[in-house]
């Protein structure tokens, strides 16, 4: 279900998977394109929710108490009407890749769980293997949007058709950098496609 | 006339040789026993307090003991950009080419049996706005004229580094850079999996336990090693070490890599040589030396090796790293070199792409 909603979504957003193109799925001209609905995304040093109720009510949003104003979140997806807010917290334990995940994780919870989810959905850390089934799907439509499969395939067979080889630790560095995503999170990504030798 | 025996007299009493210049060397750790859980086992051949310099045997290796494929990778790149972060971090971006070869050797003759280049473009990308690295580095990924693969980096460990230090945001940045040298290195190391090979280098990291053992025969050279922490007899050992003449192997367990058989090789010597200098470390993965059973086989084994080394070793005076360098990964070397793009011109193309013509404005 979650690969036909992303592909739906790059269809809507006139941005197709093209493996001849290089470089990473260009997360923000999602966020530009989505109209229903429409998320802004916004990095926040060292992310809690008191700054999330200050940054809403700088931009005209009444805001209930979302909870302890000190909490630290990783993420945290805001939505009103057919507005979002998808917040990302810019920390060090939060490198750039990291940075790119959450917020399209925080996208999948705008496109996947508006009518299930409350106004708010805050991730205090996003587990790759949360029990929570809304995370899974949250996390699963971000690897879906940022590690595409068929870029997956089209570069390791690049390497296997000019090397004769296609070691996955190799195939892993090289689409990580290329990709803009972790090192772990392509590891799991390749495993589960079986692409790459072992 | 002056009485000059004193000189001598001292001089010869402690082993003077004469040294120049060299290049630099690792530094030592601090003598002492290496760490007894994940350190090497230092005695596997002899008890560490006994080591001394081996003499190697004139006995020829084995057809299949000899390495018939060489790999050798090169990095070329220096910063070319500087940026400052939104934090006012000064960020170096580095340009780079990587790349890698191998050469096979077939009766006399090399041939070039796989080549791999890249650009490359490294830079600490933590700092920014993930939406601006992701349009630069598909700008640069997709530019007709650069094709270049930005290869983020991380902002140093916090407490290692002060982010406002242009230094250090250089050598990560360089350091990237080096890693995908070492994945090229690693795809030149699985293109031929059956071929005995000697890789330039350590062999942690490029390839795993099982590809390792896997293989018929594998050696890592490593021009400039840093020594295990070891008790002082091991550092004479090493200072003692002769042309021709090796360390005893030790087993280096390396947890979560390819554990290793290990020993010091001294190819060379050469006018006015610092003592640390001419010394390589020969690395093979542990379970190739376990195919030889009994310490004698071993040894012997090992031995055979260390000969076959020395006599491939680099006798061309004008190369500055000849005293630790073998003739076929020299021939990769200077395979590799001119598949490179003259660095001025890779770096101008990028300075026209950012419209920096005069290189001192945008």
């Amino acid at each position: 279900m979650i690969p036909e909603t992303v592909a739906r979504l790059r269809t809507e957003c006139g941005l197709p998977v093209d493996p001849s193109r290089r470089g990473p799925v260009p997360l923000n001209r999602f966020f530009e394109e989505l109209s229903t609905p429409r998320v802004a995304h916004r990095a926040i040093p060292t992310l809690t929710l008191g700054k999330v109720e200050a940054h809403l009510r700088s931009e005209g949003v009444e805001v209930a108490d979302l909870g302890e104003p000190n909490l630290r979140v990783d993420g945290l997806l805001f939505r009103l009407g057919g507005a979002a807010w998808a917040y990302v917290s810019d920390d060090e334990r939060n490198p750039l890749p990291r940075r790119r995940f959450t917020a399209a994780h925080e996208l999948g919870h705008a496109v996947l769980h508006g009518k299930v989810m409350d106004r708010v959905a805050i991730d205090e850390t996003i587990e790759p293997n949360s029990k929570d089934p809304i995370e899974r799907e949250a996390n699963r439509f971000a690897v879906e949007l940022l590690m595409p499969a068929e870029v997956c395939r089209a570069r390791a067979e690049e390497l296997r058709a000019e090397y004769r080889a296609c070691p996955r630790g190799v195939l892993i560095y090289r689409l990580a950098a290329e990709l803009l995503v972790s090192a772990e999170a392509l590891r799991y990504r390749l495993d589960e496609l079986g692409v790459g030798d072992d | 006339m002056t009485d000059s025996s004193g000189i001598t007299q001292f001089l010869r009493k402690y082993r003077a040789s004469a040294v120049g210049v060299t290049p630099p060397r690792p530094e030592l750790p601090t003598p002492g026993e290496p760490d007894p859980v994940a350190g090497p086992d230092l005695s596997a051949e002899v008890d560490i307090t006994d080591w001394k310099p081996i003499p190697l045997p004139e006995a020829p290796a084995k057809p299949d003991e000899t390495p018939t494929r060489f790999v050798d990778g090169s990095h070329a790149g220096q910063s070319v950009l500087c940026v400052r972060s939104p934090q006012g971090y000064p960020i170096a971006i580095r340009l780079a080419e990587v790349g890698a070869v191998a050469l096979e050797l077939t009766g006399r003759r090399f041939t070039r049996a796989f080549k791999a280049v890249e650009r490359v473009v490294g830079f600490v990308a933590d700092p920014f706005p993930w939406e601006e690295v992701e349009a630069f580095a598909t700008a640069l990924a997709n530019h007709p004229g650069l094709r270049l693969r930005v290869v983020p980096a991380r902002m140093p460990e916090p407490g290692a580094a002060n982010p406002f230090d242009y230094g250090a945001m250089q050598t990560q940045a360089q350091n990237r850079c080096q890693q995908e040298m070492l994945r090229l290195e690693a795809l030149a190391l699985a293109s031929a999996p059956a071929v005995p090979t000697l890789i330039d280098g350590q062999l942690g990291g490029r390839i795993n336990t099982r590809d390792a053992t896997d293989r018929p025969l594998l050696v890592g050279l490593v021009k400039a090693p840093t020594p295990p922490r070891m008790p002082d007899t091991g550092f004479n050992t090493l200072l003692d070490l002769g042309p021709g003449q090796r360390s005893p192997y030790f087993h280096d367990p390396r947890p979560g890599d390819v554990p290793l058989a290990s020993w010091f090789l001294r190819l060379a010597s050469g006018s006015h040589a610092a003592p640390n200098w001419g010394t390589v470390r020969v690395d093979v993965p542990w379970k190739h030396l376990e195919r030889h059973s009994g310490i004698d086989a071993r040894k012997g084994f090992v031995g055979r090796l260390s000969r076959w080394l020395i006599d491939a070793r680099c006798r061309a005076d004008s190369y500055s790293r000849m005293p630790v360098s073998l003739d076929p990964i020299v021939r990769a070397e200077d395979g590799l070199k001119p598949l490179f793009t003259p660095f001025p011109v890779l770096a101008n193309r990028l300075y026209r792409a950012a419209g920096l013509f005069r290189r001192d404005e945008v």
